[in-house]
């Protein structure tokens, strides 16, 4: 028997959640349920949609070109995730000890301010940094001796490139948790450790590592979604190529929406990015579940 | 081991303890000179002429600080002030519209018990998944049905709560003690008033620091941004910089420049002002989840 | 042209003067309406089209206009889809600008008034008539043709003078001198490292036609049906331009920019543009000509043009008429022409002042009767973006020339399957 009190308080929650759960169900929801539709759809208004079933999802499926992008989009995605996650961790590590405040304060927020910047600026200002031969990085490499690195060009290298302009834009985020993260370690236990003549690894590995593993977990995800999200970056540096060499799916899925109209197919492809995260995540709460102690 | 060697032995480790923090902290200062040398080199250039900006070696500090650039860009063909004002606009109207939804929904998860409700925060927490790739097709095509195309406020609309929002603030509502709403609450006060009068006061780090985040969010969409606002007029910053950068990117490098650097100016200042907050509220997505 | 004795020019400018007397008392109308219009440009259309809706409002006064310019900073694929869009969403504009390359895409659907009878009247008559001629669909015109544009080398006198290289001739230069002109143009620092480039061999669609054009050959069959890729003239286009990257060194592998900026600075001898770099040149005080693409077989060089076209719902097609007239009008063309919008599609609206930059500026008209307008099928975003993800590839080394053409030749038949499965 639910009380007057209780039932006040359930009416309370509903109206509390409200705004937000119609917003929410309008531009959220909503949006994703209707993309699921489009994509068994052959969708245009004036030449006349139709239902076509599973064809745009076999299309991706046997495009060999699709294909090819959604495996540099899973590459990317590894490689980028990796990248932020172990630098993050590991320039906390190097930021998590005794200085002076000031310092302390003006690294992170070297660190820190790439992230705020609009992603488009940042490509831009690097599209020009990595420039063959008349850009940045490669005269400072020339003047050192080396020979200039076709940075933006060069099927593979461009992986590699966007891949650190991700991280340079994105570590600052990992730094920061992963900081406030050791923070929470107790010190009592590292110090003890110290006293024993433990080594560093061994205090990283036993201690610290248990103690942030969460947080850990945690970055992975957050950096997975957004590895498998990236568009303007990677559209403004290469455009996508040389050829495919950097495509990824979100691009494939503007350029066939918004650029040859074609609704279905790229509501499909977004299905498809959509799925990938859900599998991820997934994936990853069960690795959390088995190896992490909460 | 003597007493003596003990102690010396310890003042070592502890000379060399230092040493290698010096040295890491050393490091750590260069690679931050590294992370900053793009904003650097985009605001030399910003005060450059284009023929100088290929000019070898790079240069990383303006030579003069003549503005003519910044002139030029507000004379543009992009009517710069007004794009400034959209940005500005949908940054504030999409901040207070999470502000109050996200808390609004907060202080039912965190706060409150009914049927359905942990069942409503999943919910909720699935759309931290879906990328805006995901929800931006049926969008468009509804906003160009209903004529919200080109329109700052559509875009906006979208973004009135997020998940994200409605995770922080449940999650440091979490920690704050219930001491004083249970008090209310055996007092007879209606939810309402409890939230308003001692929920709320106590919220003020996680609602800076979800301001703060949203505002810088916001400002820089892009993508959606040039889904549904193609005419200049209801541009943003973000994608003003594409047409900026002219037909098939041949336009003016340097009044690019200087226009992003205009663009950079509240996000910066917002960020060197309230990093506090900023911190705090990125740590606690991490830390609580 | 027929001779002009003093007295015939003495009658005709009294009949121009009379004529321009009594157009400067144009008939009002006293019409009410609102017409939107959605069109593409830079700073020099906006100035155009901004001029011409103003003359347009001397007659007539009552009817607002308003004026939409994408500035097209991502390619036609986008506007396109933004066109579509308005129209899906029943809200067209009433007049649309537009480019060739759009233009089967469009009209395949439909949305277009006829305006064959239209284009009969005398405002139209010194229109270029292939122009006209390419503005038509399946027999039937939609577009009235404004400003166009062809590809020309476009050459830096500066640093031309400065390396003791003599000036490309106007017309017929060769592949093999166009080569030794850039490699003599090149310029390496000590270390050997490229500190100037010769030439930059293209990163877009438009500007590399001209490649295949002096070659005798095409990207696409001739009737814009099917893929030509595996014509043997095109794979050697596209080794020679490799080569002028990879062998020669006188050109950077293109990427995603192109190189405007760093031609403006001096950085690059040679690029392939259009007219309307004009703007930016003047702007800069760059020391521009321009001279014809070098030839193998043929010469020629590629058009694209722009055009009018009305919405065939629109609500008031005779008003929508009366501003494309001032649209397209002499002076509208002459306006934009010396801003850099384009050559104007009338010959007498080529004002002393658009022949004055570059300063072979004549050579714009001289080379229309051998322009060949570039391929514009109905799914010609498609085929821009298969081309172009290859050529970029090949150019890049990534892919070789054999495999890059019979790819792209294996994705651009798919392609136009696909359309003629849509009944396209």
């Amino acid at each position: 028997m639910r009380s007057d009190l209780q039932r006040a308080e359930a009416m309370a929650g509903w109206l509390f959640a409200a705004p937000a759960g119609l917003l929410y169900a309008s531009f959220v929801l909503a949006p994703v349920l209707l993309t699921v539709v489009l994509s068994f759809a052959y969708y245009d208004p004036m030449m006349g949609s139709r239902w076509v079933g599973l064809e745009n999802y076999e299309r991706f499926l046997t495009d060999p070109r699709s294909l090819g992008i959604l495996w540099n989009t899973l590459r990317f995605t590894l490689f980028a995730v990796t990248g932020n996650v172990l630098l993050g961790l590991l320039l906390a590590l190097a930021l998590n000890r005794a200085m002076p405040s000031w310092l302390l304060s003006l690294l992170r927020l070297s660190f820190f301010l790439p992230v705020i910047v609009a992603a488009a600026f940042a490509s831009i200002v690097w599209s020009y940094f990595l420039a063959d031969d008349l850009g940045v990085v490669n005269h400072y490499l020339r003047l050192a001796g080396l020979p200039g690195v076709r940075w933006l060009t060069d099927g593979q290298t461009a992986m590699a490139s966007i891949v650190m302009v991700d991280v340079w834009k994105n570590v600052g985020f990992f730094v920061v948790v992963f900081l406030a993260a050791l923070q929470g370690v107790p010190r009592a236990l590292v110090e003890a450790a110290a006293m024993d003549a433990t080594p560093a690894w061994r205090v990283f590995l036993r201690i610290t590592l248990p103690h942030i593993a969460p947080v850990a977990v945690f970055c992975v995800v957050y950096a997975s979604i957004g590895a498998l999200q990236v568009y303007e970056s990677i559209v403004i540096l290469t455009g996508g190529g040389p050829g495919d060499a950097t495509r990824s799916l979100s691009i494939l899925m503007v350029e066939q929406g918004f650029g040859s109209f074609k609704i279905g197919y790229a509501a499909s492809i977004s299905v498809v990015m959509t799925v990938i995260i859900l599998l991820i995540t997934a994936a990853q709460q069960w690795v959390s579940r088995r190896w992490v102690r909460p | 081991m003597g007493l003596a060697a003990l102690g010396a032995a310890v003042t070592r480790t502890r000379a060399a303890a230092r040493a290698l923090d010096w040295a890491i902290v050393a490091v750590l200062a260069l690679l931050a000179v590294g992370m900053l040398l793009p904003f650097l080199w985009l605001f030399s250039m910003s005060f450059r002429p284009v023929s100088e900006a290929y000019r070898m070696p790079p240069s990383f500090l303006p030579d003069s600080l003549d503005l003519a650039n910044y002139r030029a860009v507000l004379d543009s063909r992009v009517p710069f002030l007004r794009v400034y004002g959209n940005s500005l606009l949908i940054a504030l109207v999409v901040t207070l519209g999470q502000l109050v939804t996200c808390t609004l929904a907060a202080y039912a998860f965190a706060r409150l018990r009914f049927r359905g409700r942990d069942a409503l925060f999943s919910a909720f927490l699935l759309g931290l998944m879906f990328p805006a790739q995901v929800t931006i097709l049926p969008i468009y095509l509804g906003y160009a049905r209903v004529g919200l195309l080109d329109r700052p406020m559509g875009l906006a609309l979208m973004y009135l709560t997020s998940s994200f929002g409605i995770f922080l603030v449940r999650q440091f509502m979490l920690t704050q003690p219930r001491a004083l709403e249970e008090a209310a609450l055996m007092d007879g006060a209606s939810h309402w008033t409890i939230f308003r009068r001692i929920s709320l006061p106590q919220l003020r780090p996680a609602l800076a620091a979800l301001a703060i985040i949203t505002f810088t969010q916001t400002w820089n969409y892009y993508f959606q941004a040039r889904v549904l606002l193609g005419r200049e007029e209801s541009m943003t910053l973000p994608v003003a910089m594409d047409v900026m950068r002219g037909y098939l990117a041949s336009g003016n490098l340097s009044l690019v420049m200087a226009a992003m650097a205009m663009s950079l100016l509240p996000v910066v200042l917002l960020f060197l002002v309230a990093q506090r907050f900023v911190i705090q509220g990125v740590a606690m997505s991490g830390i609580k989840s | 042209m027929a001779l002009i004795t003093r007295r015939r020019l003495m009658l005709s400018s009294g009949a121009l003067v009379a004529a321009a007397a009594a157009g400067g008392a144009r008939a009002q109308s006293d019409e009410t309406a609102t017409l939107t219009v959605q069109t593409f440009g830079g700073d020099a259309e906006l100035a155009g089209v901004t001029a011409a809706v103003a003359r347009f409002n001397q007659s007539y006064p009552n009817v607002t206009v308003d004026v939409s310019i994408d500035p097209i900073s991502t390619g036609w694929g986008d506007y396109v889809t933004k066109v579509l869009g308005q129209f899906n969403a029943g809200r067209p504009a009433d007049v649309y600008g537009t480019a060739i390359e759009t233009f089967r895409a469009f009209a395949a659907r439909g949305l277009w008034l006829p305006l064959d009878d239209f284009l009969k009247e005398a405002s139209f008559s010194d229109l270029a008539p292939s122009l006209i001629a390419q503005s038509a669909y399946d027999g039937v015109t939609s577009y009235v043709p404004i400003g166009w544009n062809n590809i020309m080398t476009n050459y830096n006198r500066a640093l031309f003078d400065a390396a003791g290289v003599a000036y490309p001739p106007r017309r017929g230069q060769t592949w093999d001198q166009f080569r030794e002109t850039a490699m003599a143009l090149t310029q390496r620092d000590a270390a050997g490292n490229v500190v100037r480039f010769g030439y930059e061999v293209p990163n877009q669609n438009f500007f590399v036609q001209p490649w295949f054009l002096t070659n005798g050959t095409s990207v696409l069959n001739a009737d814009w049906t099917g893929s030509n890729m595996l014509d043997p003239r095109v794979a050697e286009t596209l080794q020679f331009l490799h080569d002028l990257i990879h062998v020669d060194g006188v050109s950077p592998v293109p990427g995603a920019d192109t190189l405007d900026n760093q031609f403006m600075a001096g950085q690059v001898a040679m690029i392939s543009r259009g007219q309307w770099i004009v703007q930016n040149a003047r702007a800069n005080g760059l020391d521009m000509d321009i001279a014809a693409p070098p030839v193998q077989t043929t010469e020629a060089t590629v058009i694209g043009f722009g055009g009018y076209a009305i919405a065939r719902d629109t609500a008031r097609p005779d008003i929508a008429k009366a501003l494309v007239v001032e649209l397209t009008s002499r002076e509208t063309q002459r306006e934009m022409g010396d801003r850099g919008g384009g050559v104007p599609g009338r010959r007498d609206a080529i004002s002393p002042e658009f022949l004055a930059f570059p300063p072979s500026a004549d050579l714009y008209y001289e080379t229309l009767p051998f322009t060949i307008p570039v391929p514009s099928p109905a799914n010609f975003q498609e085929v821009e973006k298969i081309f172009i993800r290859h050529y970029g590839a090949m150019m890049a080394g990534d892919e070789s020339i054999s495999d890059g053409t019979a790819a792209a030749h294996a994705e651009l038949e798919d392609s136009f399957a696909r359309l003629r499965e849509q009944g396209g």
